[in-house]
């Protein structure tokens, strides 16, 4: 009887530790109103993105409709959320639903 | 006319009368929306400015509103003022064009208020996908500037972006 609630707690615990290890993303969302050209300066400015990276995950935005562009901490995501919303993209953060 | 130079001491933009008064206007439009965000709620332009951070869960994007809309209006608006302040101090003004030379800070600040500027006038004219179409004088006169904001956006960019 011991021993089962003590194995109980011991996954209570691990699946616990698992949900607190999984990270938060943040996502930029497709809109009609931003040019290709400048979401892709944004990525590289803001990201330090590669030119063909930051080309590659705005294509990404434009074609699936949204795109990863960070994956972290939650309080990190936050100021990147917070960033994109100041250079004018649609950007949220969420658990990493994956 | 060329529009842009490269100078050592920035980028240099050259515009007419009439588009140095339309986007100085435009930019003082944008500066007023946002210092009236308070008394405003559910207006489309500054929802889209000012959006949710985080999808389906309105209590962390309240709080997230609540700890960041202050500081993201602060700076929406001291980007759109210096856009305004550049185009009233201008120096050089002759044969009804205005130049306005804008250093690495200036010319980023520019980029990111047109480009709001683009936001809130797409929000006013409802655009949701690339086939829009105005319609009447008022509708086409603001989709006119929205495209022409566009166009000034990609010339800046690509002087910025070497």
């Amino acid at each position: 009887m011991t021993d089962t609630l003590e194995r109980t707690n011991e996954e209570t615990d691990l699946r616990t530790v698992v949900e607190l290890d999984r990270p938060w993303i943040t996502l930029v969302w497709n809109d009609p109103v931003n040019e290709m050209t400048y979401v892709t300066w944004v990525f590289k400015t803001y990201f330090g993105f590669s030119p063909a990276e930051a080309r590659k995950r705005m294509l990404q935005v434009h074609t699936e409709g949204k795109a990863v562009v960070a994956t972290g901490p939650r309080e990190e995501m936050e100021r990147h959320v917070y960033a994109m919303h100041g250079y004018g993209l649609w950007a949220t953060l969420q658990k990493d639903d994956e | 006319m060329k529009r842009i130079k490269i100078t050592p001491a920035g980028v240099r933009l050259t515009l007419n009368e009439a588009e140095a008064e339309t986007l100085a206007s435009v930019a003082e439009q944008l500066a007023d929306l946002l210092g009236g965000v308070e008394g405003r709620i559910g207006d489309p332009a500054l929802e889209r400015l000012l959006p949710d951070g985080y999808r389906d869960n309105s209590v962390d994007a309240e709080e997230f509103r609540h700890y960041t809309q202050t500081d993201l209006v602060d700076e929406k608006v001291a980007a759109a003022r210096t856009i305004v302040d550049a185009l009233s101090a201008r120096t050089d003004r002759s044969k009804g064009t205005v130049r306005v030379v804008l250093g690495p800070t200036d010319a980023i600040a520019w980029l990111r208020s047109i480009n709001d500027i683009r936001l809130a006038l797409a929000a006013r004219l409802g655009i949701v996908d690339e086939n829009f179409r105005p319609e009447g004088d008022d509708e086409s006169y603001n989709f006119a500037i929205y495209v022409w904001l566009g166009q000034l956006q990609f010339v800046l960019l690509h002087a910025v972006d070497r």
